[in-house]
């Protein structure tokens, strides 16, 4: 019994010594951490690379091989990667920040991209490669090297990044006696088809477009609009546009799907399980939901298809960005040589090939999927990759709000889609209430 | 020693009714994970409920796509620490304010349920940029550190101290030993069965701690399981089949715990009806 | 004064009293030396960064090392009390609160007090598969209630097309069932830890009141009313404060996995709240203020549950 007391109070003791020790060792060790920079690109040069695909199972493997792959060819430069989660992102980046932490790299959603140039201190990709600048981004798609554009600065390189896809079950569309190659080209059609499918299949649902959840994004919402000739912020980036017809049009199509039943009333998961499980005919969703959705039918024993993005009648479709894409941080001059070699590499011809064919999302070199190209075999086995970057032409840059209230500002937008597919406030009020409370979130 | 009373038919049948229905309604949801574990990829998505062509590749896959069985050592090692340390930062807290009536007594028991109440993200960035500056982020030691008292604790404890049977208590008070060893040798083998079951409890929170791990860890090496299970869920597509595998295994530590700690549960009523 | 420390020691008589002799000798120095293990460690890590919350929260600030907290007095409040889903989570947070009890107190309530009548060996098992759900990881229970809740072909739907209701339920995407699912599975989640607490009270009862009443004649219900729940009512009144305060932040992963707050709102609580506007939006002002207000909102309501508490409650000395 003594010696158990004797044991306890010796625990105790050393917890509380831990809890002060802990305290008192506060200001030592920050300042070790940014010394050993300048050098010559021979030294050995340690990057940190935040990404959000090191933390998904389906594409830790493709990004880690990009790592390594570009480690063996610059064995100076050590890419660390860290696994950071992408819905909590901008937390995990300031508390590093706060820490006196700042990631070299890292992989951020786009619509970050005014907060990151901003208030992150973002360095533009033309500080970045000086007279590199041209000849490296030269064999890119111009439109997907300007979605990283703010004003006249690139402030970011597409990495992961993927567009709006229309897939459908083809196995669906032949029990409605629809004909699986002629898909809907526009949203008058998505309707009829999707009412057609419904009433040859009880219980499935006909259409769901995804822009209903913070975990799909605003993004659909955003090409939605521009589609129908609306706008969302000024080119100023002061004002929001967004109460105006072509929203209101945009809108009062999805009400209208709704109304007749053509769109179900599912969540964001629940619409995606329902797909995949072959209870959705038609599924408006990111280009990088390919190969899950592939995986599935053939378990399921139907047939995937994919379309382009449906057009409001008589207007052509402006498709908008999801995915990540790069953004540099370091201040250290070593650092940054090593970050623009790995930047190099990524949004490089071998980069685009691994993301394409490895991780499921879409190379911006043309070059690449033509013939003699590294992913020409795999884009004839593919054929939706054509359906994807036939859009690339048309792309515009999905808005990333500024000022402090930029992710409620996009959930605003999630709010709308919301409010118009599971309420009956009329349309014309529910655009002019979201736009006043964007406008007030833009202004405070 | 035990309960010598037979209850009448019908509170009995009344009691394997009301067990027995709780208990279908609590197993079902494990026993749907489990069986959905063993089906191959996609049968997942059809809704039938037991696996047509059984399979042990969502398990094969689980290991090879996450570093599942560290992360599972990772996690039982920040929760079995912090539980320990837990449990005894709590037992003398509670015993001290359940004992004496000190002065400042009900501003500490005031602070303590004030504590209890604070959400994580009020404390959570300066107590990151501290561990940071430890020199502690990516270890087990920067999961639990914030963690190694518990205002949860220590009022559970309290709580279960303050209704002990006053018989025994009297039985210790003639021992005239000091509050030390009245606290090891009295009290804390009569309290097994409530340190126990708050030890068990203790240590599911911080295995169920997703948060703070994700932001106290760099590499997924480094991780806990709960993130790992989260690995498999993402926009681009649920790797559904994997993701209820690996929560399947990650069930057996706690489990196995939970079967340990409910003997020591049992064995102290049956001590204590012995007194 | 007196009477007030009276009454403050209702809540730890037997202790109390047992040691008032040594309480003299030592009063002022053991408690504290028991204490201070737990009490440094907690100022370390909650005091102090609640007390900086506390500051912050009169400040405007993006959380960035390269910008200075500017004072702004109330206006991180009047902001918080403005931003859209306010008024909604408080509200639900107050459903959840009431929403909780039947699995956090009535049911394992019950539960343990019956557990005692049966075979020890019966209750041993039906007590372990009670427990089960917590051994589930969160994200997983998540997972096979959006397949049971699945308004397509989950199976309660399923099962209600088979008794006969037609149209399908979408159980997360219906405000009027989207709260009630989110209580429930809350609360399924949580009945085994409360019955494990209620069993462990009940075990604690002392066996000679029964062997009395049984030899007086009272039957079991007597048994009950009489001295089953006057001795439970420590526990029953902590339980049901726990359960009240916890609701909320227990039902986190279900909220964030299954709804995120919506649809339009509907599931949005207080703990949801704080991480979605303030936290993940990255808003220093609004991640302070928030949990300022729902910290003393929570005391006030801790306390006054704790005051009602002392009076219900009952020790058995």
């Amino acid at each position: 019994m003594k010696l158990r007391t004797r044991i306890f109070s010796a625990i105790l003791a050393a917890l509380t010594l831990v809890s002060v020790t802990a305290c008192g060792q506060e200001e030592t060790s920050s300042a070790a951490s940014s010394a050993g920079s300048a050098g010559s690109s021979e030294e050995q040069v340690e990057i940190t690379f935040y990404s959000y695909s090191l933390l998904n199972a389906g594409q830790k493997a493709g990004t880690q091989q990009l790592i390594d792959e570009f480690m063996a060819e610059h064995p100076n430069i050590k890419v660390t990667g860290v696994a950071v989660s992408n819905s909590d992102m901008a937390a995990r980046l300031q508390a590093d920040m706060a820490a006196g932490e700042v990631p070299d790299v890292a992989q951020l959603p786009f619509r970050a991209m005014d907060f990151a140039a901003n208030s992150l201190g973002a360095v533009p990709m033309e500080e970045l490669a000086g007279d590199e600048y041209d000849e490296q981004f030269s064999g890119m798609y111009p439109n997907g090297l300007a979605l990283g554009k703010l004003g006249d600065l690139t402030y970011c390189l597409p990495f992961t990044f993927s567009t709006p896809m229309l897939y459908y079950n083809a196995t669906l569309f032949e029990s409605a006696g629809l004909d699986p190659n002629d898909p809907p080209e526009t949203w008058d059609e998505v309707q009829e088809y999707a009412l057609a499918i419904k009433e040859a299949n009880p219980g499935v649902e006909g259409i769901h477009v995804a822009t209903t959840g913070p975990s799909s994004g605003e993004w659909i919402a955003q090409s939605l609009i521009y589609s129908n000739g609306g706008e969302i912020l000024s080119e100023d980036r002061s004002t929001i546009l967004l109460d105006n017809e072509g929203t209101v049009g945009a809108m009062q199509m999805l009400r209208d799907l709704a109304e007749c039943g053509a769109h179900g009333t599912l969540t964001e998961e629940e619409a995606q399980e329902a797909f995949l499980g072959g209870n959705l005919a038609m599924y408006l969703q990111s280009s990088a939901l390919y190969a899950s959705a592939a995986d599935a039918a053939e378990a399921g024993g139907w047939e995937l298809r994919g379309a382009a993005e449906p057009a409001f009648a008589g207007k052509e479709v402006v498709p908008t960005n999801s995915g990540s894409a790069l953004f540099v941080f370091t201040q250290d001059e070593a650092k940054r040589e090593a970050v623009w070699e790995f930047i190099k590499f990524v949004t490089g011809e071998r980069g685009y090939t691994i993301i394409t064919s490895e991780i499921g999302y879409l190379p911006l070199r043309p070059s690449l999927v033509e013939e003699g190209g590294a992913l020409y075999e795999y884009a004839q086995e593919n054929p939706q990759l054509g359906v994807n970057l036939e859009q690339m032409s048309r792309m515009r840059q999905t808005v990333s709000f500024p000022g402090e209230n930029w992710q409620a500002m996009s959930n605003g937008l999630i709010e709308m889609i919301d409010r118009i597919l599971w309420t009956e406030d009329p349309v014309e009020t529910v655009v002019s209430e979201i736009a006043a409370q964007e406008q007030a979130l833009l202004d405070s | 020693m035990e309960s010598t009373q037979i209850y009448s038919r019908p509170v009995r049948m009344g009691g394997y009714v009301l067990l027995a229905v709780l208990s279908l309604v609590s197993i079902f949801p494990l026993v749907w994970m489990a069986l959905n574990a063993f089906k191959p990829g996609d049968e997942i998505l059809y809704f039938s409920f037991l696996p047509e062509h059984a399979t042990l590749q969502n398990f094969k896959d689980a290991f090879s796509m996450i570093p599942l069985g560290s992360m599972i050592l990772r996690s039982f090692a920040a929760a079995f620490l912090q539980m320990a340390a837990q449990i005894i930062t709590s037992v003398p807290a509670a015993y001290a304010l359940a004992r004496w009536n000190f002065k400042g007594r009900k501003l500490i028991y005031g602070l303590l349920t004030i504590s209890w109440l604070i959400p994580f993200q009020a404390t959570m960035l300066p107590n990151y940029v501290r561990l940071v500056q430890m020199g502690l982020r990516d270890t087990v030691m920067g999961i639990v550190m914030p963690n190694l008292a518990s205002a949860f604790g220590i009022l559970m404890l309290y709580q279960s101290f303050n209704s002990f049977p006053r018989t025994i208590l009297e039985a210790a008070q003639i021992d005239g030993a000091g509050p030390f060893s009245t606290l090891m040798r009295v009290v804390l083998p009569n309290m097994r069965g409530a340190v126990a079951s708050l030890g068990v409890v203790l240590f599911i929170n911080c295995w169920n701690e997703y948060f703070w791990p994700l932001l106290i860890t760099r590499t997924i090496e480094k991780s806990t399981v709960q993130i790992g299970l989260r690995m498999f869920l993402s926009s681009d597509g649920n790797l559904w089949g994997p993701m209820l595998a690996a929560a399947l295994i990650s069930c057996v530590p706690i489990l196995l715990l939970y079967l340990v700690l409910q003997r020591q549960i049992m064995d102290s009523f049956m001590k204590s009806g012995i007194k | 004064m007196d009477a007030k420390v009276l009454r403050s020691r209702a809540a730890a008589p037997s202790f109390a009293r047992a040691g008032a002799l040594s309480r003299k000798v030592r009063r002022g120095f053991t408690p504290w030396l028991f204490l201070l293990p737990a009490l440094v460690l907690l100022a370390i890590w909650v005091y102090w960064p609640l007390v900086r919350t506390f500051f912050l929260s009169f400040y405007s600030w993006n959380m960035l090392p390269t910008t200075d907290p500017q004072f702004c007095g109330l206006d991180n409040f009047v902001k918080l009390l403005k931003t859209p889903g306010f008024t909604d989570a408080v509200r639900n947070t107050l459903i959840m609160m009431v929403g909780i009890l039947p699995f956090s107190v009535v049911l394992p309530m019950a539960a343990a007090i019956l557990a005692k009548t049966i075979s020890k060996r019966a209750s041993g098992i039906f007590r372990a598969l009670i427990f089960v759900p917590m051994i589930m990881a969160p994200v997983a229970v998540a997972a096979v209630f959006r397949w049971i809740l699945h308004p397509v072909d989950g199976l309660l739907n399923q099962l209600l097309a088979h008794l006969g209701v037609e149209e399908s339920i979408h159980f997360l995407n219906d405000p009027k069932w989207a709260l009630g699912c989110m209580i429930f599975i809350t609360g399924w989640k949580m009945m085994g830890f409360f019955t494990l607490l209620f069993y462990n009270a009940v075990m604690n009862i002392d066996d000679s009141y029964y062997q009395a009443a049984a030899l007086d004649g009272a039957t079991f219900w007597q048994q009950t009313v009489r001295i089953t729940l006057p001795l439970l009512s420590p526990t029953l009144v902590f339980n049901t404060m726990l359960s009240i305060l916890f609701a909320s932040s227990w039902s986190f992963t279900y909220v964030d996995t299954l709804t995120q707050g919506g649809p339009l709102n509907a599931t949005i609580n207080a703990y949801y709240f704080m991480w979605d506007k303030g936290f993940r939006t990255s808003s220093s002002g609004l991640t302070s203020s928030s949990a300022v207000v729902f910290v003393l909102a929570f005391g006030i309501i801790a306390l006054v549950l704790n005051h009602i508490g002392q009076k219900l409650s009952y020790y058995d000395n």
